[in-house]
């Protein structure tokens, strides 16, 4: 048996029957949107509220972030005016003047005095807003002050910290080299010193200042100083290829004397893993399988040579991260998981400004290493964080991988690299 | 019994028929016998199919068919885009298994015929007369083959000139391209004083003009370009050029300005005899020593300030072993008729690179990329610094 429902072939009633049901859906429809938009638009509201929001640019924790903090407000503010004053006309004159059936009114063209008044009083509005705002750039782009130099440079996808020599910094004597975590003294003005290896990236701390496009080539700055220790997160904002959503840093601020111990710590003489232990066979595999991108500084080969790793023969931006004091940070592969584990976490990410910067400087201990995630990453890297190393993806680089390629390590190898890695700090 | 377009067909497949006999005969071969017989089985499907509907023949008794029937209609003009549709198909082919060229050039013939072949196609169905047609044809396909065949002229004529201007001396491309203006403009001004020229005189003066242009280049192409001198780079000749301060063909001409006004290192030669750099934000690295980065492109302005004519060279540190004994071979560094800097010993065996010769007040920009970093060579005092030959200023370079 088969039914037609078209409405051709139903009564009268029936037809007003379906026209009412056909209203009565659309009436229900429209309600579901109107409720969904207001709940959607309160949760967006609440989520303005957020405290515990580490890339929140409306929580700045330094000079240069608040100095674009009061920006904002002024702008927003004047902004919020405007455009309060301008839907409030459009809505009066759109009710107003709505069609009642009137006849059209008389048509006239131009109101010179009108029409000078609404040139001339944005104008005047967006000089009040320029006047701030091209003094808080040129604030933002004062370097006399310096007090330290810090280099970073982004690359496919992670970003490379390195301290130059200079008096700077409470005085540097040898280069420090790290990755993913720059580690500041608080209350001090640090000029980062930023470029590119490949492709152009952005670096950005919300809560210490605003983005800095790293460009191929060119050396460009940005300011950074935190009011008080703490770890200030950010990421790469400027899209740079898979794994851009994957490029995240930090910056560790802590007191003058945790950071002097920090500085020491960095450069201190490569320590060799006793002999027969696990990292022992950790550094032989380290040497065989990863020193050809991996810098350990001090590690030498078996005639006692330095081994100086040569990631532009393999990786297609030329850098990877330096290892030597891998464990003295606490994430990795381009800050996006982390060292610690979820129990001691909480340790060092929601220390107190006072204790923040020894939780810091204890590293990552054997019993609160990761491990799950760290092996995740020595089994199948690709897997993990997506790199083009593919074959197929790399005609283009020449063979060169954009990331750590899979190597095929086993899991007696892995083991070995754990207890190897552990002991860099 | 056998209408006109089965007559072809039928012709077609016993042809096939008899060409697989042969090839059978001759070639012992199974392939292509398959493929004959294949095809004459397909033709004398398509000629039964064609003597089955008809093929619209009108009985010769029927008068009114004379004027009324689809036969009676005019013809389709003759058309060469079946033929060069073919040619494009054959270059498509030929070009699958030779050169990537012929292929291309092949699937735009065959793009541009098959797109011709089908707009005539189209346009001879619009109605019975052909004038009418080739009018309808014109108004969809003129717009876009008049520019193209525009753009292919002038194309041609532009390339010709390049062959033409290759061909000739640097000075009589010149003479003659004055010479060639002239003309151009005296006929232009000839046509313009005199409209009342015929269209015809003016269409033949400029054809002449162009088949001759075409006619130079193509004389030109074949007897091939003149003589062009490779010019020297520091590149090829580091070991020699970079350690010297006297004036090489590589520096002839060379750049005294550069663009960048920020955003790269400066290192500066100045009226004392000494390096200074300067670096994004302030110098406060308090060290005799530039930082620069590993395996990374930095971008570094020499401006020189001394009063003299300098480079600015870089030492990268022991050449590899393979061009060290060849530049030894060569004689390079030793030589001091090449000008080598004895201050800075002998550096055949060094790895350099420097900017040309920047006169008193220039600036030149060059690019230094580090593999690894400045302790793989403690052990070399002379590694990775920057110095200047002729004089004795140096500044040393740290890469982390």
């Amino acid at each position: 048996m088969t039914y037609d429902l078209s409405m051709s072939h139903q009564s009268p009633t029936t037809k007003m029957q379906a026209v009412e049901t056909t209203t009565t859906l659309k009436s229900v429809t429209s309600s579901r949107l109107v409720r969904t938009l207001v709940a959607g638009s309160f949760a967006a509201l609440l989520a303005g509220c957020a405290t515990d929001a580490p890339q929140d640019t409306w929580q700045p924790k330094g000079s240069n972030a608040r100095m674009i903090n009061d920006l904002d407000w002024v702008v927003f503010s004047i902004a919020g005016v405007v455009g309060v004053v301008v839907f409030s006309v459009l809505a009066f004159a759109l009710w107003k003047y709505r069609d009642r059936g009137q006849p059209i009114p008389e048509q006239t063209h131009g109101k010179p005095a009108l029409e000078i008044g609404l040139t001339i009083l944005p104008a005047l509005i967006l000089v009040g807003i320029a006047i701030p705002t091209v003094g808080t750039i040129m604030d933002l782009a004062e370097t006399n002050d310096t007090e330290c130099i810090v280099n970073v440079t982004g690359q496919q996808w992670w970003w490379e910290i390195d301290y130059p020599v200079q008096d700077g910094c409470g005085g540097i004597e040898e280069p420090i080299v790290t990755s993913g975590q720059m580690v500041i003294e608080a209350g001090t003005k640090v000029l980062v010193r930023g470029t590119s290896r490949d492709v152009i990236h952005s670096w950005w701390i919300p809560s210490l200042n605003g983005k800095r496009d790293m460009v191929p080539g060119r050396i460009h700055t940005v300011r950074l100083e935190a009011d008080e220790p703490g770890i200030f997160a950010g990421q790469c904002t400027e899209f740079c290829g898979l794994s851009h959503a994957n490029m995240r840093m930090e910056v560790i601020a802590m007191n003058s004397t945790d950071f002097a111990i920090w500085k020491a710590n960095q450069v201190q003489d490569y320590v060799a893993p006793v002999a027969g232990s696990l990292a022992a066979e950790g550094e032989s595999t380290f040497i065989s399988q990863c020193s050809r991108c991996h810098q350990v500084d001090g590690l030498t080969d078996s005639n006692d040579e330095l081994i100086i790793s040569r990631p532009d023969q393999n990786v297609w931006s030329g850098a990877a991260p330096n290892l030597t004091n891998f464990m003295t940070r606490n994430t990795f592969a381009g800050a996006s998981w982390d060292l610690l584990s979820k129990e001691c976490r909480p340790g060092v990410w929601d220390a107190s400004p006072s204790t923040i910067g020894a939780a810091y400087l204890d590293g990552v201990t054997d019993s609160c290493l990761n491990e799950v995630e760290l092996r995740e990453w020595l089994r199948n890297a690709p897997a993990k964080k997506p790199m083009y190393t593919d074959p197929e993806s790399l005609e283009a680089t020449n063979g060169l991988v954009r990331g750590m390629p899979y190597l095929a390590l086993s899991e007696d190898q892995i083991d070995q690299l754990v207890a190897y890695l552990l002991e860099r700090k | 019994m056998f209408t006109t377009g089965s007559k072809l067909l039928i012709g077609s497949s016993v042809f096939a028929l008899v060409a697989a006999v042969v090839y059978g005969v001759t070639q012992n071969e199974a392939l292509g016998i398959v493929g004959l017989v294949s095809a004459a089985c397909a033709l004398a499907f398509l000629a039964g199919v064609n003597v089955w509907a008809g093929d619209s023949n009108l009985s010769a008794l029927d008068t009114a068919a004379v004027a009324t029937s689809e036969a009676s209609d005019d013809p389709p003009g003759a058309s060469i885009w079946p033929m060069v549709f073919a040619v494009g198909a054959a270059a498509v082919l030929v070009g699958l298994v030779s050169q990537q060229s012929v292929f291309t050039i092949g699937l735009v013939i065959l793009l541009a015929a098959g797109a011709q072949w089908a707009v005539q196609a189209w346009a001879e169905s619009a109605s019975t007369d052909s004038t009418t047609n080739a009018a309808v044809r014109g108004r969809l396909a003129n717009p876009l083959e008049y520019p193209l065949l525009g753009a292919f002229a002038v194309g041609g004529i532009a390339y010709a000139l390049s062959r033409i201007m290759l061909w000739l001396s640097k000075t009589n491309t010149i003479i003659a391209f004055v010479v060639l203006a002239t003309i151009i403009a005296c006929i232009a001004f000839i046509f313009a004083a005199r409209p009342s020229l015929k269209r015809g005189a003016i269409g033949g003066v400029l054809t002449v003009g162009a088949v001759a242009i075409v006619a130079g280049g193509v004389a030109a192409g074949v007897d091939g370009q003149r003589y062009i001198h490779v010019y020297e780079t520091i590149a090829a000749d580091a070991a020699l050029v970079c350690n010297s301060p006297e004036e090489f063909e590589v520096d002839e001409g060379a750049s005294q300005t550069v663009s960048t006004k920020a955003g790269t290192y400066t290192i500066s030669l100045t009226a004392a005899g000494t390096l200074e750099f300067d670096v994004p934000g302030p110098v406060a690295e308090g060290s005799d020593a530039i930082s620069l980065r590993r395996s990374n492109p930095n971008n570094i302005v020499f401006r020189n300030d001394s009063g003299e004519a300098r480079r600015l060279t870089l030492d990268f540190g022991p050449a590899p072993e393979d061009e060290a004994s060849a530049a030894a071979e060569e004689g390079y560094g030793a030589d001091e008729s090449h000008g080598a800097d004895e201050s800075h010993g002998d550096k055949s065996d060094r790895n350099l690179t420097c900017t040309s010769l920047v006169e008193d007040g220039g600036a030149q920009l060059i690019t230094v990329k580090f593999a690894e970093p400045s302790f793989a060579y403690a052990d070399d005092a002379e590694a990775y610094r920057f110095y200047v030959p002729g004089t004795d200023a140096e500044i040393d370079v740290v890469v982390p």
